[in-house]
């Protein structure tokens, strides 16, 4: 069995602080100084539970038969070992610790702690020299792990048991087994102390030989004890009633965050399993001296310093600048408690503020005073802070503290038994109380180094991400130790290795050109002179209701393209188009678009589509903002520009290339036009967005951005002159340009949606009819298309062989049944018109269900960055904000010099100088492969009840239910006038799914799950084809209560237990029993009370989903009176039924207390 | 995610091709970046920036299309 430290979550010692720089054996004071001489009370016929021992009693009835709180010791023993005397000597440690022979029955609805007389502890024996020598240690290993992980009765004990397993002549693995219940980690270096004590004397190794037990002989002696944990646990109740203690804490902890939302690698459960691992590195001893030195100049302790780079880093991580750090405090309180055995440890909240970028050393300051403040108030128990702090019941989230800390200045306690060379081995340590919990402990191997174990709920985090996370707190101490002055977001956050990914695999350069990449209508021109027969723009109507082919379908070669661009060129010239000048582009999809934009960018002006579906209002602010003087458009379209100050030029009347020949044909200029006087800084096109104010801004982009663009994508696509490419966008949208300029100058064929596009069921026709390869569409259109597909409305095209979608978060649900359907590859795509159409590109594969699908890796060129309010990188997994930079960037919003200033930014990152970067408003986060996932908009992100809320993962979530088609997700005030979170689902069925809830409750914590949901039978979308969460409708309010008529009056115990429960937590007067808690305004977080106040009175684990599965009190009543028994182990038939005569019993105490 | 935005202090700065930016006052200035003589909030900042900043275009570009 290899070693291991010792699991840090059972085995702390607790923190000791002192203002001054030496760590003090002073422990921390309770508020109420205790009188000198202590009645003993242990001898009283029901002695309470501590706090701690009563959570831990309780966390034991929800979760029965559970080793969770088993604290396993194990020690391999060398040497001619006393079985008999090891064995006497347990029994003296018991006779001793009256906790070591404790049991915790009920009395009544409370248990009690009951010392037994009998203090004999089981030694189990086993004898494994039968056993082939190569397979001795995996059988010792199987056999201490059974009986570690055996579960312990708490009201029956014994909870000290031990095993003896044999593996050689002299050769023996001793197992110590206790429930936490009855210890902590200060309690184990007292067990190995009277341990040792006690065998010697049972060996008569004492030089009077006689065991004088307490007093005698220093070597043999334990101090007398004045108390038994009894004492300390009556004692507890008077310091958990101390008011004063408690108002300190309620007013320290005011508006404190209750949760911190570490960046993990997998969504949170709705249940905390508990399960958990532990990672160990090493700190050296002399970075810890250089701690310590540290913490000497401020007048602090080592723990401060590590408390403060632990916040420190916490915070670097989370963006949050006020936070709780956990850590465990002795609580031997008494020199009494002192030689004590028991679970004394108390967990105390220490609040950091991290605001306003303190320098490293101020920041130790500042944790040093609310650190000596917090030790003021030590004695009150952290169950009763969580009580009285009214911190919200989630299940999902370990209470108002996740991240623990402790820091042991002495080496674990290690066994040792005289005669005997003893060695501590593994243990186990496969549970996590909280999400995060470091210890940082000398090591026992005499090197001075530190052990900096880090255990962790695996249900959240991966091993690799913890080893990530040691690494960066060794990388910021040792940077603050150079420099303890610096700044909180100059602290170093990315490993070495991030640090060399960031420099190289991140952002690649690109290889090196040997001249730059010509405009993009040269890129086109070249595939003219390539292949002047080739098809460059074919449109063919989707085939009509009879199945007949539209025979009015063209075809556009390259060189006939080529040819018309050109001219157009030279009549856009003739009208004085040229470089700095803007015509404009009002046309539908089709050929005449395609030779527009050639032909505006072959002239050296930019061109600026305009929508055709666009107000005249909106075309004459575009119009004016661009200075356009000229427009090309159709004869259709052409009436909605004449009211503008612009000349409309017809693309579709028959002569028209020939209106402006007269002073072409004069210059004999009829040949291919030039590019000179043409700059690759120079505008190709200016695109407008609506902005947030509904003002639009004209995005102006460069020829340099567009080249880049085409040539990248063409790569990323991997498109040839063989593919054909659905041309779906809009002119307007700068999609439309991704879809036609890559494809030519790829020497490709376009194909021009038919105007409007075709309904998404109708699609797969037109792809077919036109042998498309390539379609690049709108998430949400894709969808109803899979919709449609997977419904049978439309078969899988036959020719496409890449999907694009992208404009919008793409449904891994819909993705999953595309793949399974057509089996054609999807690229997910994202960019901004800031930084030139598509910037990022991910070429999906399986996504779990609920996660969003990442948009992958920059294209060539482009650089992508995550950052934190600060501008400084954050390592994968951390939440940022989206940064772009690199060749695809825009010159910036056209006659907005503010709005670009404070769009486009310095990047501080990029190989060159002075480049800059665009800030995207996206949040988004690294995966360790260096792809990047987004997460949501940072002005959309909501905060509801403290926790911040990315819509897009609820919405995720809800469209998992199979009968959910869309979802929207945002917070709407509530009838006491809080944000609440608002679902809005389209549904097959056209109502609200009844599991609906029941089904979010099982994927998502409580503070996701909306507190109510609203069918709708289409989501508002805006403009842009998006979904407009600020047009969704105020949710349904919230049912009034029904008067109660005779049918709903509470009629067993149980109803009336459940209904005083909902009236208390919904403060209402009375509550029908047909009512749904939902309807009545209850939310995620009342049920969570409801539920924790149920499990606590019925004494057993209930699964939380079953509140949502039953949403009335008929409902529920009934489901617990059918469900009740099978809920228990059937191995624990009786005591199943003990606990629900006790649940029983205790219903019946709170009604006659209610009545 | 920005961190005290409303005190928060910047400074105005250029880069070669005289495009302007703004920057946290109390940070180094990227390489390539030159800190203009106006510092203040943002909105401060932002309004110098429409002052002076008339031409967007990049100097290299505007030079050339002078000649």
């Amino acid at each position: 069995m290899p070693t291991r430290p010792v699991d840090p979550s059972t085995a702390r010692a607790g923190n000791r602080i002192t203002p001054s720089g030496a760590p003090s054996t002073a422990p921390f004071e309770p508020v109420e100084p205790t009188p000198a001489s202590t009645p003993r009370t242990s001898a009283l016929p029901h002695t309470p539970l501590s706090s701690a021992q009563r959570a831990l009693w309780l966390l034991d009835r929800m979760h029965p038969g559970s080793s969770q709180y088993n604290v396993p010791l194990a020690m391999r023993l060398r040497g001619p070992l006393d079985a008999d005397a090891l064995a006497s000597a347990l029994t003296r440690l018991a006779e001793r610790h009256e906790i070591l022979r404790t049991v915790f029955p009920l009395h009544g609805d409370e248990p009690y702690q009951r010392v037994r007389a009998e203090a004999h502890v089981p030694v189990e024996y086993v004898d494994l020299t039968g056993v082939p020598v190569g397979e001795r240690d995996a059988a010792c290993a199987a056999e201490i792990r059974r009986r570690a992980e055996e579960p312990f009765d708490l009201a029956a004990g014994p909870l000290l048991r031990a095993s003896l397993v044999r593996t050689g002549a002299e050769e023996q693995v001793f197992g110590l087994f206790l429930h936490h219940i009855v210890c902590d980690g200060p309690s184990l270096h007292l067990l190995f102390d009277e341990l040792d004590v006690f065998y010697r004397q049972a060996i008569g190794t004492g030089r009077d030989g006689t065991g004088a037990g307490e007093g005698g002989d220093a070597g043999l002696r334990v101090p007398r004890l004045a108390a038994q944990f009894a004492d300390y646990a009556v004692k507890q109740r008077e310091w958990a009633a101390d008011e004063r203690g408690i108002a300190w804490w309620l007013e320290h902890l005011a508006g404190a965050p209750s949760t911190l939302a570490l960046p993990t690698d997998h969504p949170r459960p709705a249940v905390r399993s508990g399960r958990g691992a532990t990672h160990c590195a090493r700190l050296t001893g002399a970075l810890v001296a250089e701690c310590t030195a540290l913490a000497r100049r401020e007048r602090a302790t080592p723990f401060l310093v590590m408390t403060a780079a632990y916040a420190a880093l916490l915070s670097r991580l989370t963006g949050a600048r006020d936070l709780l750090v956990g850590t465990p405090v002795a609580g031997r309180s008494e020199t009494e408690y002192e030689p004590l055995i028991g679970p004394f440890v108390n967990t105390v909240p220490l609040r950091v503020d991290l605001s306003g970028d303190p320098a490293f050393t101020h920041l130790v300051r500042r944790v040093r005073t609310a650190t000596l403040q917090a030790a003021g108030h030590a004695g009150i128990p952290f169950e009763t802070l969580v009580d009285r702090l009214r911190v919200a019941r989630d299940p999902a989230v370990p209470p108002l503290v996740q991240a623990m800390l402790t820091f042991e200045s002495e080496p674990l306690a290690r066994p040792r038994l005289a005669g005997v060379d003893s060695e501590l081995l593994q243990l186990f340590t496969d549970t996590a109380k909280f999400d995060f919990d470091l210890m940082i402990v000398k090591s026992a191997d005499g090197s001075g180094d530190y052990d900096c174990c880090l255990t962790y709920d695996t249900d959240l985090f991966e091993a690799a991400t913890v080893a990530a996370f040691c690494e960066r707190f060794q990388a910021l101490l040792t940077a603050v130790t150079r420099d303890p002055e610096l700044p909180l977001h100059r602290l170093p956050l990315l490993t070495e290795a991030e640090a060399r990914a960031a420099a190289t695999e991140w952002n690649p350069e690109p290889a090196p050109r040997t001249a730059p990449l010509p405009p993009v209508h040269e890129q086109v021109a070249e595939q003219a002179r390539i292949r002047p027969t080739a098809p460059a723009v074919s449109v063919t109507r989707a085939p009509g209701p009879g199945g007949e082919r539209d025979a009015a379908g063209v075809e556009v070669t390259y060189a006939e393209l080529d040819r018309r661009a050109d001219d157009l060129a030279r009549r856009l010239r003739a009208e004085g188009a040229g470089p700095g000048t803007v015509i404009g582009i009002l046309l539908p999809r089709g050929a005449h678009l395609v030779t527009a934009l050639l032909g505006v960018l072959k002239s050296g002006a930019a061109y600026t589509p305009l929508d055709v579906t666009h107000p005249a209002g909106h075309l004459a602010r575009v119009t004016e903002l661009a200075a356009v003087r000229h427009v090309l458009t159709d004869t259709e379209n052409a009436a909605r520009l004449r009211d503008l100050p612009v000349r409309p030029l017809l693309m579709d009347e028959p002569d028209a290339p020939d209106q402006a020949d007269g002073a072409d044909r004069a210059d004999g200029t009829d040949q291919v036009i030039g590019t000179d006087g043409q700059a690759p800084g120079d505008l190709a096109y200016a695109i407008f967005t609506s902005g947030s104010t509904g003002v639009p801004k004209g995005v102006a982009v460069p020829h340099s951005a567009l080249a880049n663009h085409a040539i990248a994508v063409r790569d990323r696509f991997a498109l040839t002159a063989d593919d054909r490419v659905l041309q779906f966008a809009a002119a307007a949208f700068d999609v439309a340009a991704e879809e036609i300029l890559p494809t030519l100058a790829a020497g490709g064929c376009v194909l021009p949606s038919p105007e409007p596009p075709p309904p998404a069921a109708e699609l797969t026709g037109l792809l077919d009819a036109a042998s498309a390869t390539v379609a690049n569409l709108p998430a949400s259109y894709w969808q109803r298309w899979t919709a449609a597909i997977a419904g049978g409305t439309a078969t899988a095209p036959i020719t496409l062989r890449l999907l694009v979608v992208g404009s919008e978060p793409v449904d891994p649900a819909a993705l999953a049944t595309w793949s399974q359907y057509t089996g054609i590859p999807v690229i997910n795509a994202y960019g901004l018109t800031e930084t030139t159409i598509t910037s990022l590109t991910h070429t999906t594969g399986d996504v779990p269900l609920g996660r969003p699908v990442p948009v992958g890796t920059p294209i060539d060129g482009v650089r992508a960055y995550v950052l934190d309010g600060d501008l400084q990188q954050l390592p994968p997994g951390a939440t940022g904000e989206l940064f772009i930079g690199g060749a695809g960037l825009a010159r910036g919003y056209l006659g907005a010099p503010a709005t670009t200033a404070d769009r486009f930014l310095p990047d501080p990152f990029a190989p060159g100088p002075g480049a800059r970067m665009h800030r995207t408003g996206d949040l988004a986060r690294r995966h360790p492969d260096g792809t990047l996932e987004v997460v949501g908009r940072i002005d959309e992100q909501l905060k509801v009840r403290g926790y911040r809320i990315e819509p897009g993962g609820v919405e995720a979530a809800l469209c998992t239910h199979p009968d959910v088609v869309q979802a929207a997700v945002t917070a709407r005030p509530g009838s006491d006038g809080t944000p609440r979170l608002a679902g809005y689902v389209v549904t097959r069925s056209g109502a609200v799914p009844e599991d609906l809830r029941a089904h979010l409750a099982g994927r998502l914590p409580v503070h996701l799950v909306p507190g109510v949901l609203t069918h709708l039978p289409s989501l508002p979308l805006s403009t842009s084809g998006k979904v407009d969460r600020k047009a969704l409708p105020d949710p349904a309010p919230a049912a009034p209560a029904t008067t109660a008529g005779p049918a709903a009056v509470p009629g067993t115990d149980l109803e009336r237990f459940l209904a005083g429960t909902w009236q208390d937590v919904l403060d209402l007067e009375r509550v029908g029993i047909h009512d749904n808690f939902f309807d009545l305004g209850g939310t995620s977080f009342t049920l969570a009370t409801v539920h924790g106040r149920l499990s606590d009175r019925l004494g057993r684990r209930l699964p939380l989903v079953s509140l949502y599965e039953h949403p009335t009190i008929s409902a529920l009543a009934g489901h617990l009176g059918t469900a009740g028994q099978d809920t228990a182990p059937s191995a624990d038939r009786s005591a199943a039924a003990d606990r629900l005569a006790a649940g029983r019993s205790r219903l019946g105490q709170r009604r006659r207390g209610r009545t | 995610m920005s961190r005290d935005s409303a005190e928060r202090q910047y400074v105005v700065v250029r880069n070669d091709e005289e495009q302007y930016s703004i920057w946290p006052a109390d940070r180094t200035l990227p390489s390539g970046w030159h800190a203009q003589d106006v510092t203040g909030g943002k909105d401060e900042c932002l309004a110098h920036i429409t002052r002076v900043w008339t031409d967007l275009r990049p100097r290299t570009l505007r030079e050339a299309a002078g000649h």
